[in-house]
């Protein structure tokens, strides 16, 4: 632990006086990911009611900006030490996010939904930067995200279960490809960047994309359900429209990073 | 030295998208004999948790893959025998590991006399330790069985 730690001093003071314009960067910090709240709060509110009497810990509504997470990554970028000039970041990265919201019984039962949005980004960015100080760029990511919504029934001992015994129990999935434009802002310390990001995902395909879950066996439809009480009165899976649509899982997103330059290229 | 450093960023970003899916991962985990260090059925009530069935060393169960041929199946046959409530109980079946790798899914059980597929939550698995749970109704409302199975290599 102790080389490990002295090669790290030694690495650092290797790159102390470089005063490269650009080079590859390695990057990680926090993500917040923004959904389409409508359809969602029409399931929390017809689960609601459908319990309505029986439920006095009900299902929270659902906010514009609900998961929160990280993201890690890499890329290159540059910025000019010296002159105002075009900046440029092209990159990937991979970020998690996840949000909870539960539900409390009378008979002391629960219900627990939890989403996590697992997002391959391509960062590609430029625009200005000023001196190599600050730098604010347009952005164009591409966005491939994957949601999970692990719905479990929670017994009165703290079990938490996704087995069958219950139809809406699972883990639901689907998966989008989205255009994130946006803006991004930062500055530079030596060779450390603050970055700001916010950006909008917008889905390339319109169809509707429920989340599914076929890899358990139930009565009813393997699409987690917009309105509960049709889910609850489709006995036999005939109602095929009653789904959440994966595109929901789109809208704004939010980082602030912290980069790391190791410097290459032309002085 | 830019080459270089481009080699090196596009190496990174292919190696993030090559990655084993997790359902093959945790499929192959389960191959093997385990040892059922514990057998136990819950009533899980309101008023708290009684245990109905407690056996250690229970028996052991053996997963095998029945399509070694084929790469991508996640597909489990299983034997075994397992000391219950009702004496020994010898197992044969088949199932699967669900695309979360969360849930070992048994085909064709009997559930209240019907035939359906029992899922089976995964709380742990390493390459020696395994534990499983399914739940179901107790018959009262509220109340529900639990059945746990811890096994290890």
């Amino acid at each position: 632990m102790k080389n490990v730690f002295i090669a790290c001093v030694l690495f650092l003071l290797c790159l102390n006086g470089q005063a490269q314009h650009g080079g590859l960067v390695v990057l990680g910090g926090y993500q917040a990911s923004g959904t389409k709240t409508a359809d969602l709060n029409r399931f929390v509110s017809s689960f609601n009611t459908y319990y309505q009497g029986v439920i006095p810990s009900p299902l929270s509504e659902y906010k514009m900006i609900q998961s929160h997470g990280y993201n890690v990554g890499g890329g290159y970028r540059y910025l000019n030490r010296e002159r105002t000039t075009f900046s440029f970041f092209g990159g990937y990265a991979f970020a998690s996010t996840f949000n909870r919201n539960s539900a409390t019984f009378a008979n002391g039962l629960g219900m627990e939904f939890a989403h996590k949005m697992r997002d391959h980004q391509i960062f590609l960015e430029t625009g200005v930067g000023i001196k190599g100080a600050v730098f604010i760029n347009a952005c164009f990511d591409f966005v491939l995200r994957k949601t999970s919504l692990r719905s479990a029934t929670v017994y009165q001992d703290g079990t938490k279960s996704i087995g069958g015994e219950y139809d809406i129990n699972g883990i639901y999935t689907g998966t989008t490809n989205a255009f994130a434009p946006g803006i991004s802002v930062g500055g530079r310390v030596w060779n450390f960047f603050l970055t700001g990001r916010v950006l909008y995902t917008l889905p390339f395909l319109k169809t509707p994309l429920y989340l599914t879950d076929y890899s358990a066996w139930r009565y009813r439809s393997h699409d987690f359900p917009l309105d509960f009480g049709e889910f609850i009165a489709d006995v036999d899976g005939s109602n095929q429209e009653n789904g959440i649509n994966a595109n929901n899982y789109n809208g704004l997103l939010i980082q602030l990073n912290l980069e790391f330059m190791i410097p290459f290229g032309k002085k | 030295m830019k080459n270089k450093g481009i080699y090196i960023l596009f190496l990174l970003v292919s190696l993030s998208f090559f990655s084993c899916g997790k359902d093959k991962i945790m499929r192959n985990r389960f191959l093997g004999t385990w040892n059922v260090d514990l057998y136990q059925r819950d009533l899980i009530k309101q008023s708290g948790t009684e245990v109905l069935y407690k056996k250690e060393n229970a028996g052991y169960i053996t997963f095998t893959n029945p399509f070694p041929d084929q790469k991508y199946n996640k597909e489990l046959e299983f034997t075994g025998s397992i000391e219950t409530q009702a004496g020994t109980s010898e197992l044969a079946g088949s199932g699967q590991i669900d695309d979360e790798a969360s849930r070992w899914i048994v085909y064709n059980a009997l559930c209240e006399g019907i035939g359906c597929d029992i899922a089976y939550t995964i709380t742990k698995s390493t390459a020696r330790k395994l534990e499983v749970f399914t739940i179901s109704y107790a018959g009262t409302p509220g109340e529900h069985y639990k059945l746990t199975l811890h096994m290890s290599k």
